[in-house]
């Protein structure tokens, strides 16, 4: 079995979904039922699959967690040296896991739920491919690589929201096209210029990490570079002046688009930096921690004042979304392994938790057919369960000790009282206090929300309305697997952390051995 | 050299001279004229004496063989041939008021311009250049060209040929009426 | 007399003939064709109407049987010169060559129904046509002048007949008489250049005048037949200012043809203009450089924004093309820095990619027609209904266009601006700077298509029953999909050493 993982698993793992879709553009449209059968079956086996190899990874122990592990790395264009180059290590890891979980459940509730105007096959197709897209960016070690399956994600996503989403879609599909795609395309640019910059010889995401460290590039060259790659994953993130996307894009999107950009794309962002940004230009990375870290809070603050000023839920939950991923990226500017240990955590608590937020957005917006905070009200009345679940899932996303939330924020927030050697320790505790100034807020505006859409009675519009009814069965199967593990990682954070902790000080290198507490 | 032998020269050179400007002229007037008129079937004949006058001056430069293809393509195939065309397609042979360009100093502007670089590059290249009389180089033997075209250019000369005969199916499917 | 005249014949020395030397294997793939091209003739001329039906299978079989004798020279690996330099047989050219007689395949296929539905000569229209694509074989190879100018004719006399193939449209009248006097316009040009080049070194060989003018600088003789030369073939490639017949033969033209004028013909302009710059003004970059580039920014970036603006989806393809035409002159505008090799390899590559997804929309744009009747935009609207194949197809063409992986077109332009930045000079990162902006504007255009595609409902009363493709049109769909998929992932490393062995 070990060899089989070593040989194929990774490519297997990646291009399974694919092969759904491909058996998939051979069933007739008609054949919903059959679609949805394939579509979940597909990506079931995947994540059985990829459930044995984290297992086996989980087995071989701390030492060898921050190794990569299963690696292929064969010839790919070899005239440019960028090679078809896979693996796994502590910092993937956790994502993979997260996407394995999260795609199977979003298919679960796409089982009722296939948006208007219908058209399941092509819809299932799409996600299938969105997880190859997801899958592969997180395994690759090649930049090209990397590159190509971070662009194999857009497409989809774009389909995904034009067709399938709400009345303002074009806008929305276009605006996340032209914004993501103008990172990319920075992004390629900052790409090359590394590669040349380093002589030309590899584009593997260790061996430029070496090359920098023993080469002699100037800092300004670096800083640059890394400018580059900033706005690229930045956009992706999306950090404060390049976050107007999201609020339309998850407006917009269908549920499971919603779900899917929240729990796994967002997080392309934020895993560029930690995967290639900051290992391969630590240099170049202190220069610009402040920067991050300002844009990071600012992010913090601007988020929960939008939400305060929203009237939409799932507008609402986009800007959380802002938010917390200003978290994430105050982790990841500390340059400690601490902080960036803590943004992981954040990336995965945050997948979970908005991930689920949107499922009940998505859910009341099917019974309601509105998302206006001001019409809702009651829904512990006539949905009880599912104002139970929202309450838990805003009491988890808002960081209370002991859901996951908490062990993305706080651990973050603390990280900020001492980040990495050469940067300002007074401006990062600026920044620690106006994050924890952000917590109130957050605590702020997500009980706004519960009180105005759970508690109450319900308006008079909705009262008798037969459609308003408790909780589905599919919803209980898509929903159950993330409420457990929200408690789960709660109470056990140190698995995560864990499982992380080796890789990142082993890819901070340089960081690290300065001498940072 | 002689007394005599330098006359008989200079008076070649003068007598060269002579016709090769007379020629010039002629041919430069008859192709304003072609421009000009506003008659088709003048204006091809005009171009038939600037045609003419080019192969005069290839026969002036010693190229016999490249004057002979001159008379024979352009003035015994190309010219009837269009002659042919105004006949058979145009009712009209006569004075016409449209026949010309309404804007002429556009066409006259960029003209002036053309010319003006050229003169200015070949006389650049070439102005001090003298071709020696009856030297080997200036005589192109028409075997030569034969040979140049069996061997060195035997495949553009295949292409041609294949070239010809799908003009000549394409001319037909095109003109035919149906 | 007539005894004088003998005499005088006597007298001439007789230079005895040199039969030529002929490698046969060299030159097989041309005259397969041309036996083949001349088999369909007679075919035709025997068996008449009862016949038709076959002409377009023969034509694709005959450019099917040309590949073969390319498989093997590809395989045998030996550059061949044939006539003292003057045709070449070596990689770059079978590369080209494999590229051609595929792209005709593919036409063929493209045709097929059409030609057969519209009441047009059509065993006329594939022996038109295989004659074209003969020309492009010749311009492979031709490393002369004389070759050069003839194979231009043969590819494009073909083609100015067949733009005006659909008689009785005015369109396709004005679309063909356009073409031809643009085109003819052209050679008079090129051909007053070339005349220059050859009164300059008395030798039509490009290598012989690349090292005759090599130390000659940049005398203003030579810069005007430089000048000349390559304005010739900017109106073949379309490039800007000389781009203008483009859009209206385009939209006149039978639409398996635009695909023709598209592609093969455009890469044929292509090659002869890389054999021309690179081989025979090698030692003349300051002239053949910042005019190229000049060439190349304007190309794109004009037509980007006129395609922005249309409406029609084959005139839009018409602009878009003109534009990609632009990205293909990048590399040329600075081969000094990088070497003649790694241009000619980007431009290659890029010439097969784009050969195969440009095909491939213009196959869709064909299959969508036989619903829509018509090339707007906005008939496009809803098709994910009622072809959500095609839509998914056109997608996937026109994402590669627009140069998203993982299909082909990321990596064509990721060859041409690997070549513009490589050397780190100030025209090539300007350059880069321009391409890159105009990706973003081209991205533009392309979505607007998919967004009628995908997004928008279909106008009351359209048919919505699934669309019936001809199985001639699959063919073609199916391998130009494959092609673009797979010259963006598995193939792109070794479609990239293919060209790799360019031996200039």
């Amino acid at each position: 079995m070990t060899e089989f993982f070593n040989d194929w698993g990774i490519t297997a793992l990646v291009f399974l979904p694919l092969v759904g879709a491909l058996l998939m553009m051979l069933v007739p449209a008609k054949d919903e039922e059959l679609h949805k059968t394939i579509a979940l079956g597909t990506t079931v086996i995947t994540g059985v699959l990829g459930g044995f190899m984290l297992w086996d990874f989980w087995g071989m122990g701390k030492a060898n967690w921050s190794t990569l592990q299963y690696v292929q790395d064969r010839t790919w264009i070899d005239v440019i040296n960028a090679r078809y180059f896979v693996g796994i290590d502590g910092i993937s890891a956790p994502l993979i896991a997260l996407t394995l979980l999260v795609v199977p459940l979003v298919l679960i509730y796409s089982w009722n739920h296939i948006p208007n105007p219908g058209n399941a096959k092509m819809f299932l197709i799409l996600i299938l491919v969105l997880h190859t897209g997801m899958l592969g960016s997180f395994v690759a070690q090649d930049l090209v690589l990397f590159f190509v399956f971070f662009e194999v994600v857009l497409l989809p996503m774009y389909f995904m929201i034009g067709v399938w989403g709400g009345e303002q879609r074009l806008y929305a599909a276009i605006k996340f096209f032209l914004f993501t795609l103008f990172g990319s395309a920075l992004m390629l640019v900052s790409f090359l210029a590394l590669y040349w910059v380093t002589g030309g010889t590899t584009f593997s995401i260790p061996g430029l990490a070496d090359q920098v460290a023993a080469g002699d590039i100037a800092l300004g060259t670096q800083v640059a570079i890394f400018g580059g790659m900033f706005l690229g994953f930045g956009i992706k993130v999306p950090m404060f002046p390049f976050h107007t996307w999201l609020p339309d894009a998850h407006t917009q999107a269908p549920t499971q688009g919603s779900v899917i950009l929240a729990a796994v794309l967002l997080k392309l962002g934020t895993y560029g930096f930690v995967r290639i940004a900051i290992p391969i230009l630590p240099e170049a990375a202190v220069e610009w921690a402040p920067w991050i870290g300002l844009l990071a809070v600012i992010g913090i603050i601007y988020g929960a004042l939008g939400c305060l000023a929203q009237t939409d839920m799932k507008r609402l939950i986009a800007f959380s979304s802002v938010a917390h991923m200003g978290y994430v990226m105050l982790g990841i500017a500390t340059l400690t392994p601490f902080g960036i240990n803590a943004a992981i955590f954040g990336m995965v608590a945050h997948g979970l938790i908005t991930g689920m937020l949107f499922f009940i957005a998505g859910s009341v917006k099917d019974r309601f057919h509105t998302l206006e905070i001001k019409r809702l009200g009651g829904l512990l009345v006539q949905a009880p369960k599912m104002g139970w679940i929202l309450g838990f899932c805003t009491m988890a996303s808002l960081g209370l000790p002991g859901l996951a939330g908490f062990w993305g924020e706080f651990p973050a927030i603390l990280a900020a009282y001492s980040p990495a050697e050469g940067i300002s320790t007074t401006l990062f505790r600026v920044y620690m206090v106006i994050a924890a100034l952000g917590t109130v807020l957050a605590a702020g505006y997500l009980l706004w929300l519960l009180q105005r859409t759970a508690f109450g009675t319900p308006s008079e519009e909705f009262a008798d309305d037969p459609e308003i009814v408790d909780m589905h069965a599919s919803e209980w199967i898509a929903w159950l697997p993330l409420l457990v593990l929200i408690v789960f990682f709660g109470f056990l954070p140190g698995i995560i952390f864990d499982l992380t902790d080796g890789t990142v000080v082993d890819r901070l290198g340089s960081l690290v051995a300065e001498g940072s507490p | 050299m002689s007394q005599l032998a330098m006359l008989a020269a200079e008076t070649q050179e003068i007598a060269t001279n002579f016709f090769f400007y007379t020629i010039a002229i002629v041919s430069v007037l008859s192709a304003l004229k072609m421009v000009t008129t506003d008659n088709v079937v003048h204006s091809a004949l005009w171009l038939l004496i600037v045609l003419a006058s080019v192969a005069a001056v290839y026969v002036f430069l010693g190229a016999e063989f490249a004057a002979a293809t001159q008379i024979l393509v352009y003035i015994g195939a190309i010219l009837v041939l269009l002659l042919f065309g105004v006949m058979l397609t145009r009712a009209q042979i006569g004075h016409e008021d449209d026949l010309n360009h309404p804007q002429p100093m556009q066409g006259l502007m960029v003209a002036v311009i053309l010319f003006a670089t050229m003169v200015y590059a070949l006389a650049d290249a070439f102005g001090t250049t003298r071709l020696d009389a009856l030297s080997e180089q200036r005589v192109e033997r028409t075997d030569a060209v034969a040979d140049a075209i069996f061997s060195t250019y035997i495949v553009p000369f295949e292409a041609i040929s294949v070239l010809l005969l799908a003009a000549l199916i394409g001319a037909i499917v095109v003109a035919r009426r149906d | 007399m007539v005894a004088t005249l003998l005499g005088i014949l006597a007298q001439i020395e007789q230079a005895p003939f040199v039969r030529p030397a002929i490698d046969w294997h060299a030159v097989a793939p041309e005259l397969v064709l041309l036996a083949g091209g001349a088999l369909v003739t007679v075919f035709d001329l025997i068996f008449m109407e009862r016949g038709r039906k076959y002409i377009p299978t023969l034509t694709g079989l005959t450019f099917l049987a040309a590949l073969v004798p390319v498989l093997t020279l590809w395989d045998n690996g030996i550059a061949r010169s044939l006539f003292d330099g003057a045709y070449i047989t070596d990689r770059y050219a079978l590369v080209l060559k494999a590229l051609f007689l595929l792209s005709g395949y593919v036409i063929v296929l493209m045709s097929t129904n059409y030609m057969a539905e519209g009441d047009y000569y059509d065993s006329e229209y594939y022996q038109l046509i295989s004659a074209s694509i003969l020309g492009m074989l010749v311009m492979a190879s031709s490393r002369d002048l004389i070759g050069i100018f003839v194979a231009l004719e043969l590819i494009s006399i073909p083609a100015y007949l067949m733009a005006a193939w659909r008689k009785r449209d005015l369109k396709s009248n004005e679309a063909g008489l356009k073409y031809m006097l643009m085109g003819v316009f052209a050679s008079a040009i090129m051909l007053y250049g070339m005349s220059l080049l050859y009164g300059l070194t008395g030798d039509t060989k490009l290598r012989s005048i690349s090292s005759a003018i090599a130390d000659q600088g940049t005398t203003p003789i030579i810069t005007m037949a430089i000048i000349f030369v390559i304005i010739g073939f900017g109106f073949k490639v379309s490039a800007v200012p000389f781009h203008t017949w483009a859009p209206d033969t385009y939209e006149g033209a039978p639409t398996p043809l635009t695909a023709f004028l598209a592609v093969a013909s455009k890469a044929a302009g292509f090659v002869a203009l890389m054999n021309v710059v690179l081989y025979a003004f090698e030692f003349q970059p300051e002239i053949a450089e910042p005019f190229i580039w000049l060439l190349s920014a304007a190309t794109m970036t004009v037509g980007n924004l006129i395609a922005i603006r249309q409406t029609n989806v084959v005139r839009l393809l018409a602009y878009s093309g003109v534009a990609q035409a632009g990205y293909m002159l990048a590399p040329l505008a600075v081969y000094e820095v990088n070497g003649i090799e790694a241009s000619a390899s980007a431009v290659v590559t890029y010439l097969v990619i784009y050969a195969a997804m440009n095909l491939g929309a213009f196959a869709v744009i064909m299959a969508a027609a036989r619903r829509t009747r018509s090339g707007e935009i906005d008939s496009y609207r809803g098709m994910l209904n009622w072809a959500p194949g095609l839509t998914v197809l056109m997608t996937i063409f026109l994402f590669s266009l627009a140069g998203i992986p993982p299909f082909g077109g990321w990596f064509a332009k990721f060859e041409v601006f690997r070549v513009l930045l490589t050397g780190n000079t100030f025209s090539g990162v300007s350059l880069a700077v321009i391409a890159a902006v105009n990706s973003v504007v081209a991205a533009f255009y392309y979505l607007n298509i998919m967004k009628n595609m995908w997004f928008m409902d279909a106008p009351e009363g359209t048919d919505q029953s699934k669309l019936k493709i001809p199985s001639p049109l699959v063919a073609a769909l199916a391998i130009t999909l494959i092609v673009t998929l797979v010259t963006g992932t598995v193939l792109a490393g070794p479609l990239r050493n293919a060209t790799d062995f360019l031996a200039f």
